[in-house]
């Protein structure tokens, strides 16, 4: 018996709140007790078998597929078990998220792991801007817990991030790890421009060849990086080419900055010749 | 000291094993992990760290390295020693843990330090205390629930655990090698502790492990608290009573700290056959071990039962 997944209907044309569906909840239930919870739309409620085709057998797991990037806040405040998202999910992907471990492959849109807490989001696939970024209202972004995206992510990535590590094999956009108070972000691939900007503290590693030093990046010189060893031994659990990134630079630059906000974080710059 | 007597004789390679015991006590412990970025500087900043360590009579602490490091066994993936450190309590043992990796650690050339036990409830600090030294410089990284701290300094940067933890731990396992002369007491304690540094959770504080001058509690003068074990002293032979045989030239004693009572009985089992390996016809007459009685100490190391 497969895991038990919810395929979305193609003639839902609304985005839908599905932050309710999480392991826990269906498990136990019946298919028919599950065709009744309600999900809250951006005009009312739909039930779960009006927005879903549903399948299989929650004891063997949830998978949830869309294919329309309508389903918003998919493992939005879960805290334990695991949930497989397949193809295009809309905006707050594991928003608030305390533990247990998510993979989406395919995409999601904006604010993904927005004040996420804890456990790991896994995206194997793109993820829009403002990944691990603070909502508007909010005073924090990604404040604990592991992201690791293989593909590219947008803008904003890391806004106000306060804690965690967020690791991208792929490209980032603009203002990567901007106004970051504090945690880790890693970038395999090309970084856009004005990374750290008014960053406080925290860490963005990226190759060498990846960005244009910001102005307000003070040069601090090679250095043998004890932390770059110590990050790469404890990211190789979760991503082997991340760490790999590290572990084969050939020496480490180090920049502090923003220098126009106490100049406390780091642009690691890590040599690829 | 005394030795206990049964009627069991019990010889290994001719050496006989005497029926007697071990009396240690409880003790708080840690361990840390020292990397750089070689092994030899590694082993630098351990074995300063753990130098005048050989006993809480007057050491503060008893200290020493358990073993060494692959570079896959250490969080940073360099070159590196387990370290550990025990002492009475858990105040002096912090107070040890902090200046020691201050002054021995912190300031040895590409070392990094960190918790080398899993959490517990009570936390000795080090990069908790040691970040002052970055003078507001300092910053911290969290990874896996765990807290490190990255102090800047002159050669690059020193990065530490915030805590470790402290353990219950054990002190004072011992044996005693009886032989008839110095030089094969020696050897056979050279060989014991060659084969005890493969046994994870112990150290043998003493210089190169070894005791030459095992003590008894009290003397005859009153502000010292322990003196020289006369009992088995081969040059009082005559004049004293005392617990060696009439050919004996030397003895020597091997102390054990550890985290637990297997892990020092298996110490002294791999110690004791090791030193029985030169035998009788090489100089080894007995092994024996120090007690007072079993009422100061919990923990009794019957040599006979270490030995089953």
């Amino acid at each position: 018996m497969k895991a038990l997944t919810l395929q979305l209907r193609p003639e839902v044309d609304q985005p839908v709140d599905i932050s309710s569906v999480t392991p826990s909840a269906v498990s136990g239930r019946t298919l028919e007790q599950l065709s009744r919870m309600k999900l809250p739309t951006r005009t009312g409620r739909l039930t779960l078998g009006e927005a879903f085709d549903i399948s299989g057998d929650a004891d063997q797991g949830l998978v949830l597929e869309s294919h329309s990037g309508l389903l918003e806040r998919a493992a939005a405040g879960l805290t334990e078990g695991s949930l497989g998202l397949r193809g295009h999910f809309g905006d707050r992907v594991a928003e608030g998220m305390r533990g247990g471990q998510v993979e989406l492959r395919g995409r999601c849109e904006h604010y993904a792991a927005n004040s996420m807490r804890g456990g790991q989001l896994s995206i194997r696939g793109e993820a829009g801007d403002w990944l691990g970024g603070a909502l508007p209202d909010a005073v924090t972004g990604l404040n604990g817990g592991t992201v690791i995206v293989n593909g590219r992510i947008g803008d904003m990535a890391g806004y106000r991030m306060r804690r965690g590590l967020v690791l991208v094999n792929g490209d980032a956009g603009a203002y990567l790890g901007a106004r970051m108070v504090a945690g880790t972000i890693v970038v395999t691939g090309a970084v856009g421009a004005h990374a750290g900007f008014n960053m406080r503290r925290g860490t963005l590693a990226v190759r060498d060849d990846a960005l244009a030093i910001p102005t307000n990046f003070a040069d601090c010189g090679v250095t043998e990086s004890v932390y770059g060893a110590l990050l790469a031994a404890q990211i190789k659990k979760v991503s082997r080419r991340a760490a790999a990134f590290i572990s084969s630079a050939k020496h480490t630059h180090l920049y502090r900055g923003d220098i126009t906000n106490g100049g406390l974080g780091e642009l690691l710059v890590f040599a690829t010749s | 000291m005394s030795t206990s007597t049964r009627k069991v004789k019990k010889r290994l390679n001719g050496v006989v094993i005497d029926p007697t015991f071990a009396e240690a006590f409880p003790m708080k412990g840690t361990r840390v992990i020292i990397t750089a970025a070689t092994e030899e500087w590694a082993f630098h900043a351990a074995n300063a760290m753990t130098g005048f360590a050989t006993s809480v009579i007057a050491c503060g602490c008893e200290a020493g390295i358990e073993r060494k490091l692959s570079p896959r066994e250490t969080p940073d993936g360099r070159p590196g020693y387990a370290v550990m450190i025990f002492a009475m309590g858990d105040k002096g043992l912090a107070k040890q843990l902090q200046d020691r990796i201050g002054q021995c650690v912190l300031t040895s050339p590409t070392s990094a330090c960190y918790a080398g036990v899993a959490p517990g409830d009570r936390p000795l600090p080090i990069g908790k205390q040691l970040r002052y030294f970055g003078d507001g410089y300092q910053t911290s990284k969290v990874m896996d629930g765990r807290r490190f701290w990255r102090i800047p300094v002159m050669d690059g940067e020193f990065v530490c655990d915030e805590v470790t933890w402290a353990l219950p731990a054990i002190g004072g396992g011992n044996f005693l090698v009886l032989a008839t002369h110095q030089s094969a007491a020696l050897e056979a304690c050279e060989r014991a502790i060659k084969a005890m540094r493969k046994v994870s959770g112990v150290i043998m504080p003493f210089p190169g492990g070894v005791v030459r001058s095992g003590s008894k509690v009290g003397s005859k003068y009153a502000a010292l608290p322990a003196s020289t074990n006369h009992r088995f002293c081969p040059t009082l032979k005559g004049v004293v009573d005392n617990d060696l045989e009439a050919d004996t030239g030397s003895v020597m004693e091997i102390v054990i700290d550890g985290l637990s009572k297997e892990a020092i009985s298996e110490a002294m089992a791999v110690g004791i056959r090791a030193a029985c390996k030169l035998g009788r016809q090489r100089g080894i007459q007995r092994i024996s071990a120090g007690n007072y009685g079993g009422n100061l100490g919990p923990h009794h190391f019957h040599l006979h039962e270490v030995l089953a």
